[in-house]
């Protein structure tokens, strides 16, 4: 066998410069266009062979620079620093020139070789810009390759670029010059960095001395497995000061001065503009779009349009899915014998797989709208549209499509989070949608209304939706305060040119999140479900029925819990029927039908059961009310638990499940207590 | 860490819309101030106020060719010097730059 060689190349870029196309064309595996920042959080791998070489490409996060504020920007240099690639490729957006030149330039300084791919030269032309790639190459000292990702044009040229630039040692001639007054300061630092010589070798000392006057916290910690971290301090801080002093500005704003700069410098150079006149198409479109009167009717229609078509479209393949299930179920019941394991399967797994897979036409269809909307750009402009109102209270314009979304279902709101960029602001996000009340929860309202509030029931359902959007925003300011505290973030934000979407980019980005969700949130629902089962179940009465659930850990967990919950004007059996809320919100209603003793389960209309609750003397309608709000500030389903654990971690999902229950018991308390002292 | 006080200090909070500008100082520090310089809010560079949001927050604004949108507590840490109002958009070209020495 030959020997084969294996090229490491990392791929770089701003958002929105093409960089997936180019990563797809290189590998010829289809992957999502990105649009905004955030849509390549973790890192994508590919390879291809050419010229009998093995190139292996990692697909880092767009960034438009490599600070330590942004957890995409660390990923993306702690890549380069760390895994060391050999060679580095630069997508650049071409009708963009400098602000992807700035990045372009930092990676220079990580100490691996960069090439910058030219892409969307079309474009680029197209707009009047004439850029001379031989000039900028040598003015910069990184070589420039035209590319045309979508067209795959320029690509092998690229793969040959990158073998002509690890066959010379020579690849990047030159470095930024940041001017006399900085350089100095620059090499100072650098003296005393390379006098430790394992430092050196890991980190390249001369971006370590750039990153020190930019006042890294990230590089300022590493500097402390440094040998003579003391001395660098002090050197550094005098050279801070000099630089401050001299051109009266913070350091760290100095430095991107200089390096846009020096990019103004080389790119006036380089490109001649025969501006085209008049504003261009995306002009044209936000002027209606942004319109300070339409703009927010229109999002408001888009979203409203998002919401039929995802939930009234979606309501199809469900009913074929619950239909098949049900199917299923019957054929097990005639085909299992009777006993545990019957039980076990019919309304444990499948049931279980059942509730799974009855969300899937529904992510589908809303993650194929939301590409489109990200794709085409519009995403970037609902942001801009609805960040006063939000910012408001803690949160981010970013934050309204996942908590509109909420009032749906609240599993593919919490997935569509991940449009934040920001840590802070996307756990936020997630953490506050769980009170928009999603469809679950409706039919436990109706039925609860409806037995309770027959006169006002519309009037009574509408109040607890309003009070979720209420605790939304409460929780929101409360949670920023305390737990989710700190600088604030900034909102700057692009506003891209509108491109066309491409169906295969939209269906890939739908296929990954659809199967990301049926593999991490498939395996826990399954899971719990059979939990839930388990505890309604076991130990196994002679009756079935309402002796059974008596009898079960569940009934005897409700009669254990039953002091905890009497201050809320629960007893035992609404207690456990809330518990089984805890699989999905409509389960509430069928576990009411079996605890009242009402024949047919699951008929949210049933007369019987509101005429079973109306009767109970145990439950008033203050109680009713108080129930209706406990499903809605209660933990969601465990679909939605999985789904946020995937998205924001086991520890908030647990801060998450404590606050929810904390706060659904004070404020049913409150409410309760009010209410009797009232008379109700 | 100021030395020369400017007298006018106008920043693009204080601009209408259409109203072209050049950059003199961001003075905001930290994460803020680090992310408008990276997104090229540096001093000599041009500008132009595109429109603003609903209630006037936030603003949009073209820069070195591209279009970005800016909170207006973020816009009030950007000093610039207006540049009056031109035809059209995106007609701004820079004229000098800090380094180069």
């Amino acid at each position: 066998m030959r020997f084969k060689k294996t090229i490491k190349i990392g791929l770089a870029g701003n958002p929105n410069s093409g960089k997936t196309t180019i990563f797809n064309a290189l590998t010829g595996s289809n992957q999502k266009v990105g649009n905004y920042p955030g849509v390549t959080v973790e890192k994508k791998q590919g390879s291809r062979l050419y010229k009998e070489i093995e190139f292996v490409i990692y697909d880092l996060p767009g960034t438009y620079s490599l600070t330590a504020y942004s957890p995409d920007e660390v990923v993306a240099r702690d890549f380069i620093i760390d895994e060391k690639p050999d060679i580095v490729i630069d997508v650049i957006d071409s009708t963009n020139l400098e602000r992807n030149l700035y990045l372009c330039l930092q990676l220079q300084e990580l100490g691996i070789p960069v090439i910058g791919a030219l892409n969307v030269m079309d474009q680029a032309r197209s707009m009047g810009l004439d850029i001379n790639d031989k000039e900028l190459s040598s003015l910069l000292g990184i070589p420039m390759v035209r590319t045309v990702g979508i067209r795959n044009e320029g690509i092998e040229e690229l793969l040959d670029r990158v073998i002509e630039c690890l066959g010379r040692q020579t690849c990047n001639t030159k470095m930024v010059s940041y001017g006399n007054e900085l350089e100095d300061e620059i090499s100072k630092i650098t003296e005393v960095l390379v006098r430790d010589t394992v430092f050196a070798a890991i980190y390249p000392p001369r971006w370590i001395a750039i990153k020190i006057l930019e006042k890294d916290r990230n590089v300022l910690g590493r500097l402390s497995a440094h040998s003579e971290k003391d001395l660098v301090k002090k050197i550094s801080d005098g050279c801070i000061k000099e630089i401050e002093k001299h051109f009266g500005r913070d350091s760290e704003i100095v430095v991107s001065e200089q390096r846009y700069a020096y990019v103004h410098g080389a790119v006036m150079e380089s490109v001649k503009r025969n501006e085209k006149s008049g504003a261009q198409i995306s002009e044209h479109v936000d002027r209606l779009l942004l319109d300070r009167i339409l703009g927010l009717p229109i999002f408001l229609a888009v979203i409203w349009a998002i919401f039929q078509i995802t939930f009234k479209f979606g309501e199809y393949p469900m009913r074929w899915l619950e239909a098949f299930f049900e199917w299923v179920s019957r054929y097990g019941t005639l085909y299992i014998p009777q006993g545990i394991l019957r039980s076990l399967i019919v309304d444990g797994v499948v049931g279980g797989i059942g509730s799974v897979l009855s969300f899937v036409p529904l992510i589908i269809i809303l993650f194929f709208l939301l590409s489109l909307l990200e794709d085409t750009g519009y995403i970037a402009r609902a942001a801009f549209i609805t960040d006063k109102f939000l910012h408001r209270f803690g949160l981010h314009g970013q934050s309204f499509m996942p908590m509109m979304l909420g009032f749906g279902c609240s599993v593919p709101a919490i997935m569509a989070a991940r449009t934040l960029k920001n840590h802070k602001d996307r756990i936020l996000t997630v953490l506050i949608t769980p009170f928009m009340s999603c469809g679950a929860k409706l039919p436990v309202y109706v039925l609860l209304a409806a037995a309770f509030f027959p006169q006002n029931a519309g009037n009574v359902v509408m109040s607890v939706y309003v009070i979720g959007v209420l605790l939304a925003l409460f929780s929101s300011v409360l949670l920023r305060r305390l737990v989710l505290r700190g600088e604030e973030t900034p909102f700057v934000m692009e506003l891209p040119p509108y491109r066309l979407p491409t169906l295969q980019g939209i269906l890939w980005h739908v296929k990954e999140k659809t199967w990301c969700y049926m593999k991490k949130a498939g395996t826990v629902i399954l899971g719990a479900s059979i939990l839930i089962w388990a505890i309604t179940t076991f130990p196994v009465a002679s009756g079935s029925g309402y002796n059974g659930l008596e009898h079960s850990i569940a009934g005897r967990l409700g009669k254990v819990i039953e002091p905890a919950i009497r201050p809320i004007g629960f007893d035992w059996k609404i207690g456990v029927a809330a518990l089984t809320g805890f699989s999905a919100k409509e389960v509430v209603v069928s576990t009411l039908g079996i605890l009242y003793k009402v024949g047919d389960e699951d008929q949210g209309q049933s007369e019987s059961l509101r005429e079973a609750l109306k009767n109970d003397p145990g439950v008033t309608p203050l109680v009713g009310y108080v129930l209706m709000l406990f499903i809605l500030i209660m933990p969601p389903c465990f679909a939605a638990l999985a789904a946020m654990r995937a998205e924001i971690g086991g520890g908030w999902l647990l801060f998450s499940f404590f606050y929810n229950i904390t706060l659904a018991w004070v404020v049913c308390f409150l409410v309760y207590q009010a209410g009797r002292i009232a008379g109700f | 860490m100021q030395k020369e006080r400017i007298v006018i200090n106008m920043n693009i909070s204080d601009l209408e819309r259409g109203q072209k500008f050049r950059v003199k100082k961001v003075h905001i520090a930290g994460e803020i101030g680090k992310r408008l310089a990276d997104m090229g809010f540096t001093q000599g560079v041009e500008g132009v106020v595109v429109r603003s949001a609903l209630f006037g927050d936030p603003i949009q604004v073209r820069l070195m060719h591209y279009n970005i949108s800016i909170r207006r507590s973020e816009a009030r840490g950007v000093e610039v010097e207006s540049l009056g109002f031109g035809d059209g958009h995106g007609h701004h070209h820079r004229h000098r730059h800090g380094a180069g020495r």
